[in-house]
């Protein structure tokens, strides 16, 4: 009943994409949780996560601090507290950059996109459920990003997952905000 | 009655002297590293605030650096070649420190900093309240949120944020766009970085093998380098680059004058021995000069050098009026008959280089030296030797110089014409003068203006205003820059400033550290103190134990002094805000983003601050202390002067022996001087000093021709040869003067400009004023 995982061709691949509903995951409130061994329990991070064709994509934490990221291009500006704490490019940020690549590819249903940074494997139930298993392809990112899970229903994105090279797993659930 | 004819071993025994003072000279000259500096020509600073000018255009430390702007390609590509040029650069034999910003991200490679953050952080009382605290910890959060593999170390050892707080402290007062750490302008199109040298300013040679070892290094970078370019300024750049222009001009400008002289002396005597042996004098002389400054200074300023050309000028002058009166039979008779107007003439120019000399400014007193120790030495070959030689005598002059001596005359013309330019010197008042000394500088306004906008990106501000604290007492100096910043915090909050440099930040006075020391809570309390935020936060306990431990490490810290920071980063920052000068701690606080500058000189005049540091804190409008100081060196100068034009008048008056001969003489040259300075200044905005000295170079000039019209003007063949000596002389020197014009360095072309306008003047008033023959 359950087909296994299997290498995605671009047409499997585009066909996924086009049932996704982009236009409603434009903007999605998202949680995220993180680890650290400084903290006593697991971080949740909630907030939004806005796309703006054909490039912008804006990630705004609400809660446990206030922190905005805009990442425009290959350039992220991080303004914490209405404060501007710095500006970088994505190649220092491996895992904002995978981040970024993947939303960006599933919003702009850009299949060509994602098979060009990361080798795709797809899996999807008769229930409707899908996921995408993404391994990064670019050394810088695959040093840091070992892979990313994107997870959803029918036409909806549900969930984002990221494995990191060290460090804790990161779990992010996505829901439409309309 | 046959006279021996010439032999021509007069003119070998000339050629081989002039090829060997020739080849000397170049050695000299080639061996010999110029210096460029302004404020060699400025008198010696008196108080603090000049001091600070004299430094700013000296040797401060901020003179050593250089500014590198690499664009071409986008912010990420430059980012990485600006990396990797800050590590190539780093390791060029000369160069202390290549900064581009990602020196601050790299944290442990600021230890002392860490360290010490206790001691350098202000408000610990305000920082250990338990709001502050769980403020700090919700940053701490997003520090964690963002990941990175250091992070969590940070957190840990740093719960409060000092450092990063810290780090924007002491970083310039108005922060650079950063992008992946590294320094931009705002536009993100160029990468920017600062170079620290070790060479002083003055040392050209120094500079310049750095600046080429930085050329090759972004030769060799592995980017398309067609696509990347690197642009520099700054002191050290400025200085190559006006060496490197006055070595081309020197070059070139050189030998067009020579060659012009040559043309111009060949035509007119026709004897190529005669060309030969009229070069002595000046070669002597130029050499003569470079030794005397040699051994008198130790170092040669650019614009000495420069003069060398008006020794070519006045020094080309005196064979030229001795061999017009060779008759044939040699030139001896001639040596007698040109003595005492040339005598007088070198006599009367030695005292107003001697007035020079003797002037408040080491640079200007050096030449004054040069063109005195040349002059003396061209007279005396050309009345000592010259005549020895055996020369042949030129051709003679041409017989249309019958009709300019039939020409008009007005003896009292030069007399009017000197009134009418006093006059209107007088009515153009404080407009005869400039005292913008960047209207010398060897540096083009477009490169300033470059080097302007790279230091506002930086904000590393060159303001133009600033603040000196001064004491004898190291700690007291500290203790009163301290309480100027607290009050410019006000100025702050008034929007006058947006922030500003200062030296407390890194090295606070003793008495603060021990206060803040004090005012920490001890580790246990720290602890207790943390506990209940880190709890809310959701941090585990012992999250911030490092911290902990250094802050019980507190008690033990030594003290941070200015010393503290030698061999780390900030050790250039600290030298260039604070400095000891004679005895005296100077501190300097910079103000940056300075949108009103009279409004913040307004406000330190209404607060200058707590009685007991009220006498040593001192606003400084840099512009104005330098026009003053210009001001009131141009007064010494032109006082000086005054005194030397007594002096000369009587020595001419005893030799003429009478008043009216005096005027007849003095008349031509001081009516073309003035005729020269008003419409100079009018033309250019005022005279600058090196117009004042191409003036006193014209009156020297102009007196010779003067001289020698009044002494040989009533016997009809005299002053034909005379009339056309002077024409000889005017051509040439006026030639190479105009020749000087066109130079790219200001100073030399305001001074080729101004004597080559007074030369033709001198000439044309001492032939109208000439007596009747």
């Amino acid at each position: 009943l359950i087909p296994g995982l299997a290498g995605a061709g671009p047409t499997d691949l585009q066909g996924l994409l086009e049932r996704i509903d982009t236009e409603s995951a434009r903007t999605m409130a998202f949680e995220e949780t993180r680890s650290s061994d400084l903290l006593e329990e697991e971080m949740v991070l909630t907030g939004q996560v806005r796309f703006e064709p054909p490039g912008r994509l804006e990630r705004h934490v609400e809660s446990p601090y206030r922190e905005s990221q805009i990442i425009l291009g290959n350039r992220v500006q991080i303004h914490r507290n209405n404060r501007r704490i710095g500006g970088f490019s994505l190649n220092r940020a491996p895992e904002l950059r995978a981040l970024k690549e993947t939303l960006v590819g599933l919003l702009t249903r850009d299949a060509d996109a994602l098979l060009e940074n990361f080798e795709v494997e797809m899996d999807e139930t008769e229930e409707g459920d899908w996921s995408l298993h993404l391994v990064p392809r670019n050394p810088d990112v695959a040093a840091e990003v070992k892979w990313l899970k994107v997870a959803g229903h029918k036409d909806r994105v549900r969930s984002m997952t990221i494995e990191p090279v060290e460090g804790k797993r990161i779990e992010t659930r996505l829901e439409p905000l309309e | 009655v046959k006279t021996p004819p010439p032999t021509a071993g007069g003119g070998w025994t000339a050629l081989a002297l002039l090829v060997a003072t020739g080849m000397t000279l170049a050695w000299l000259v080639w061996t010999t590293s110029l210096d460029f500096r302004l404020d060699r020509f400025l008198p010696e600073p008196s108080n603090p605030a000049e001091e600070v000018i004299a430094d700013r255009l000296g040797d401060s430390p901020g003179s050593r650096i250089i500014l590198v702007a690499l664009s071409g390609a986008g912010p990420e590509v430059l980012a990485e070649a600006s990396m990797e040029l800050a590590d190539r650069f780093a390791s060029i034999d000369g160069i202390v420190r290549a900064e581009n910003g990602s020196g601050l991200e790299a944290l442990d490679e600021h230890a002392l900093l860490v360290s010490h953050r206790f001691l350098l952080i202000d408000d610990p009382q305000r920082r250990t309240r338990p709001e502050a605290i769980a403020r700090a910890l919700e940053d701490r959060l997003g520090d964690l949120g963002m990941g990175g593999r250091q992070a969590s170390d940070w957190v840990s050892r740093d719960p409060l944020g000092l450092l990063p707080e810290l780090l924007l402290d002491i970083s310039p007062a108005s922060e650079p766009e950063t992008y992946d750490g590294v320094w931009f302008d705002p536009d993100l199109e160029q990468a920017l970085m600062l170079v620290t040298t070790d060479r002083p300013g003055f040392d050209v040679t120094g500079q310049e093998s750095i600046i080429e070892a930085m050329e090759a290094e972004f030769g060799a970078l592995d980017f398309d380098p067609s696509r990347l370019s690197m642009e520099m300024t700054g002191p050290p750049v400025f200085s190559v680059e006006s060496a490197r222009q006055a070595r081309r001009d020197a070059g070139m400008l050189s030998t067009l004058a020579g060659l012009w002289v040559i043309l111009l002396l060949a035509l007119a005597w026709r004897r190529m021995s005669l060309v030969v042996a009229g070069a002595l004098p000046l070669a002597l002389a130029v050499l003569a000069g470079l030794g005397a400054v040699h051994l008198g200074f130790g170092w040669v300023h650019g614009l000495t050098l420069a003069f060398g050309f008006t020794l070519l000028g006045i020094a080309m002058d005196y064979p030229v009026h001795l061999f017009s009166h060779h008759r044939a039979g040699g030139g001896r008779q001639a040596a007698r008959a040109v003595a005492w107007p040339l005598g007088l003439g070198a006599l009367s120019t030695l005292v107003a280089y001697g007035a020079i000399w003797i002037s408040a400014s080491p640079g200007l007193a050096q030449l004054g030296a040069f063109s005195a120790a040349g002059l003396l030495v061209a007279a005396g070959i050309t009345l000592l030797i010259l005549p020895r030689l055996n020369l042949p005598a030129p051709a003679p002059p041409p017989t249309s110089i019958d009709r300019l001596l039939d020409g008009p005359r007005a003896a009292w013309l030069p007399g009017l014409a000197l009134a009418a330019a006093c006059g209107a010197g007088l009515w153009m008042g404080s407009g005869m003068w400039s005292d913008d000394l960047s209207r010398l500088g060897p540096v083009e306004p477009a490169a300033l203006e470059r080097d302007a906008r790279l230091r506002g990106h930086l904000g590393a501000g060159e303001v133009g205003y600033l603040f000196v604290v001064a004491d004898s007492d190291r700690q007291r100096v500290l203790q009163a820059t301290e309480a100027l910043t607290e009050d410019l915090e006000q100025a702050r909050e008034q929007g006058l400033l947006e922030g500003w440099q200062s030296v407390d930040r890194l090295v606070p006075s003793r008495q603060t550290q021990e206060e803040r020391r004090a005012a920490w809570p001890d580790a246990d309390e720290m602890k207790s103190l943390l506990e209940e935020p880190a709890r809310q936060a959701g941090f585990r306990s012992g999250a911030f134990d490092p911290f902990i431990d250094d802050l019980a490490g507190l008690d033990d810290l030594p003290l941070l002094d200015p010393e503290s920071w030698q061999d780390t980063p900030f050790a250039g920052p600290v030298a260039n805000l604070l400095d000891q000068r004679d005895g005296k701690w100077r501190s300097l606080v910079i103000p940056a983003g300075v949108s009103d500058p009279a409004a913040l000189e307004a406000w330190a005049r209404e607060n200058p601050g707590d009685t007991e540091y009220r006498e040593m804190r001192e606003w400084i409008d840099l512009q104005a202390v330098s026009t003053g100081m210009v001001t009131d060196y141009r007064r010494d100068v032109l006082a000086s002067l005054a005194v030397a034009l007594g002096v000369i008048a009587l020595l001419l008056l005893l030799r003429l022996g009478s008043v009216k001969a005096l005027v007849a003489v003095l008349g031509p040259p001081l009516a073309a001087v003035a005729i020269t300075a008003v419409g100079m200044a009018a033309i250019g905005g005022g005279l600058t000093i090196v117009q004042l000295m191409a003036l006193i170079l014209v009156a020297g000039i102009g007196l010779d021709y003067s001289l020698f019209l009044q002494r040989f003007g009533d016997q009809r063949a005299a002053a034909a040869r005379t009339l056309w000596s002077i024409i000889i002389c005017a051509a040439s020197t006026g030639g190479v003067f105009a020749i000087l014009s066109v130079s790219g360095i200001a100073m030399l072309s305001q001074l080729g400009a101004t004597a080559a306008v007074g030369i033709v003047l001198a000439l044309v008033l001492s032939w109208i004023g000439r007596k009747s023959c």
